[in-house]
């Protein structure tokens, strides 16, 4: 299974800081708009930041007519092409999360390449609340299998 | 200079024309940002005789330096007009995520002069301004304006402020309202915009802010984020109502319109019980690490659904200043002020004033309506917040001309219950059980608010005798102003004073995002210059030393309960103090800058316009 950037819902507080540093790291730039990370809010309560899945068998590359795009065998990393890519948008379209973005100023569409696996991931580094791993989904289980179990506990217990 | 954005929009609502102009590098030196650049517009372009709620009133947005770059806590934008509630300069701060776009379209500010003919809303849409009919969104909440703008202009991304029907409405205490739970509360900047009748500012910024040296600026941060979340800062953690203990072992608990200064049920809406019971999530500003936002859902009983973020004051106003020690009711008040857009302060304050002379008997059932005005009928509090933001019938509509207008409308020695200052109710560091904060709270250019100086922080820290005062409170007072004009210059969260060792730290931040170096000294001469123009601006407008005098109460009654049973504020201690204030600051003794003062800062034009 592969690693993801996963989100702590209630941990994110919606402060934006992994864009910030997403965009800084990456494109060297300060503007969240650039960032390969999004964060979602849903008042009251919901905060959520988001980047590339890794599907399997993911749309984005379904979609592109001009194969601009292919998935790392190993780390399932979306790979784009920017010789191949025409910034169509198509992707951006199909994708379900909406974590593709256009890039306004030239023709290629970028997406979260985890900084090529690096061990350095800025939005996790700077992430003030600890809310975001480099994890699978698969490893979330244990944790969240006990959080469910002492809930249990608690409704029993009253 | 990078940092800043170097241009602004200025805006006349009744010929309808949008300039864009360039920001005088000469302001960035000499008022930093922020409240003083607002502060210096309003100088410059609102006369003496001008009505507050006229068009010739002329309000100012503006972001500072950090805006949108990578300082902790930097997400920030203030107003700045004549107030309609004080007749004073008027200002508030919010933050949420509109200060940090706006400097991405393109702006530090923006000026809005003049009238719309008809409710009207500004689009910003990078270097499109729009000027669009707001027919749709007249009398609509807050939160519906949020939701509906973003509707029209199919685009979540776009962040507004906006008034409620209370700012419409012209209720003297509105605020204006961003990310839904984030003000520029005080002082009724909200009022302003409704006799604007500008609705609300709806911007989309997509370009870059720019700084003098990023990489540095990436690693200097990243231990600032981490102190943001230090031992030290309980305000992301148990969040700022754990306040509200703290005060009541002081005796500093003001409760029942501050006729008590405990609060027999205190435990029930201490921050504790707060956190344990009410708190579903806790939520961040922009490029904020703090997180101080607690929002607190109703989960059942005859308020379920409300929810709202209630940080300590709007907790107390609306809580124990009241008599009320429900959580649930108190999280309504607060949902209600947030939706319909009126300051929880003032609001609940101009409420306590009401209860105090319902119990008094000076008012009865038939005056308020049919409502039971006693202290901690909770029930009556929350309809009457409704009543005050919809202006519903008669008496709330009395009420929404806030507490000093209320009590010389009502006259019969009501004014001695209006717990303000210059009009602007009172925040909750009592003033004689607090008397450094009480000296702030009465030299506070803007009315009675804690948040100028800071100076209630010596009297929480016992390092004076709070209970008395001296003529060593003009120092500790006038540095604090001096100090946070800067900090609301700049514009950084005050939450994120204790992260710094110290505050040259904060000049070198702004040499790393502006390339101008700037020693913390230096800052604090432009915090003077702020606060001396501030002055007089208000003098300008008739104000003088008579007006620096705190209600009645505190010099008449002795306080009755807690530790700080028997305090009172002495007149010929007050006077001493005020005077020792008044000669740190280098003005007369009717508290007027002198002209040597004004000359040492650059500001010798002021001298004439003043009037005096």
């Amino acid at each position: 299974m592969q690693k993801i950037i996963i989100c702590d819902t209630d941990k994110c507080t919606g402060c934006r800081i992994c864009e910030y540093v997403c965009a800084a790291v990456n494109s060297n730039r300060l503007n969240p708009r650039l960032a390969r990370i999004r964060t979602i809010r849903k008042e009251p309560v919901f905060d959520l930041a988001l980047s590339c899945r890794k599907c399997e068998n993911p749309n984005c590359i379904n979609v592109c007519a001009n194969n601009a795009i292919t998935q790392d065998k190993k780390t399932g990393t979306i790979v784009i092409d920017d010789e191949k890519c025409d910034g169509c948008g198509m992707c951006v379209n199909a994708c379900n999360f909406g974590v593709l973005t256009i890039n306004l100023e030239g023709k290629a569409v970028y997406v979260c390449d985890f900084c090529l696996e690096n061990d350095k991931k800025a939005c996790i580094e700077y992430c003030p609340k600890e809310a975001l791993s480099y994890t699978t989904i698969d490893n979330l289980k244990e944790p969240r299998v006990k959080k469910f179990h002492s809930k249990l506990r608690e409704v029993a217990d009253s | 200079m990078k940092g800043y954005i170097g241009s602004y929009l200025d805006i006349d609502l009744t010929t309808r024309k949008v300039s864009k102009k360039s920001l005088a590098g000469e302001w960035c030196n000499q008022y930093v940002g922020g409240i003083g650049f607002g502060i210096k517009v309003a100088w410059d372009n609102i006369p003496k005789g001008v009505d507050s709620l006229s068009p010739q009133n002329v309000i100012s947005f503006w972001t500072g330096p950090f805006a949108g770059t990578l300082v902790p806590v930097s997400s920030k934008y203030c107003a700045v007009a004549k107030s309609p509630l004080t007749d004073t300069i008027g200002y508030g701060i919010s933050s949420g995520y509109f200060g940090a776009e706006l400097k991405r379209a393109g702006y530090d500010g923006i000026v809005i002069r003049g009238k719309a003919s008809k409710l009207v809303y500004i689009f910003i849409d990078d270097d499109l301004i729009a000027i669009k009919d707001a027919s749709q969104l007249a009398g609509k909440t807050t939160w519906q304006t949020d939701d509906l703008i973003k509707e029209e202009l199919q685009d979540d991304s776009i962040r507004v402020a906006s008034i409620g029907p209370a700012g419409e409405r012209l209720v003297r205490f509105s605020c204006i309202t961003n990310a839904k739970n984030r003000h520029v509360g005080r002082n009724g900047m909200g009022t302003v915009m409704g006799s604007k009748n500008l609705k609300a500012i709806a911007v989309r910024g997509t370009k870059d802010v720019e700084v003098h040296d990023l990489r540095t600026l990436l690693k200097v941060v990243k231990p600032l984020y981490k102190a943001c979340r230090g031992p030290n800062m309980y305000y992301g953690r148990e969040g700022t109502p754990i306040k509200i203990m703290q005060h009541q072992k002081k005796g500093c608990l003001a409760t029942n319109n501050f006729q008590k200064m405990t609060f027999s049920q205190a435990e029930k809406v201490s921050g504790e019980t707060m956190l344990k019971t009410k708190v579903k999530k806790i939520i961040a500003c922009e490029m904020c690490a703090v997180a101080c936002d607690h929002v607190n859902v109703v989960e059942e009983g005859q308020y379920k659904g409300a929810h709202s973020s209630v940080d300590f004051e709007s907790l107390w106003a609306l809580g124990p200043c009241c008599g009320i020690g429900n959580l649930d009711a108190i999280t309504k008040a607060v949902e209600l002020c947030d939706t319909l857009g009126m300051d929880t302060i003032s609001t609940g304050l101009t409420v306590s004033w009401a209860m105090e002379c319902y119990e008094k008997r000076i008012f009865d059932k038939e005056l308020t309506e049919g409502l039971d005005l006693n202290f901690g009928n909770h029930e009556a509090m929350v309809e009457l917040v409704r009543r005050i933001g919809l202006r519903e019938g008669r008496f709330a509509t009395m009420l929404g001309e806030g507490s000093k207008r209320a009590a010389i409308q009502t006259g019969r020695g009501t004014i001695k219950f209006a717990m303000q200052i210059k009009g602007l109710e009172t925040s909750a560091y009592p003033f004689r059980t607090m008397q450094t904060g009480a000296l702030g709270h009465a030299t506070c250019i803007t009315g009675a608010f804690y948040q100028r100086s800071g100076s209630y922080q010596y009297d929480e820290k016992e390092v004076v005798d709070r209970l008395s005062l001296d003529e060593k409170r003009g120092k500790l007072v006038a540095d604090g102003e001096n100090d946070y004009s800067v900090i609301d210059s700049l514009i950084i969260c005050k939450f994120s004073r204790k992260i710094y060792e110290n505050k040259e730290e904060l000049a070198k931040l702004y040499y790393l995002v502006t390339g101008k170096k700037i020693t913390w000294k230096e800052f604090l001469k432009a915090g003077e210059r702020i606060y001396n123009l501030g002055r007089a601006f208000n003098i300008r407008h008739g104000f003088g030393r008579e007006d620096d005098y705190l209600p009645a109460r505190a010099y008449e009654e002795r306080v009755k309960d807690g530790p700080g049973k028997g305090a009172i504020v002495r007149m010929d201690q007050w006077n001493a103090a005020l005077d020792s204030y008044y000669e740190y600051r280098e003005w007369s003794k009717d508290g007027i800058p002198t002209r040597k003062k004004l000359k040492q800062l650059s500001l010798e034009d002021v001298r004439e316009e003043m009037g005096v």
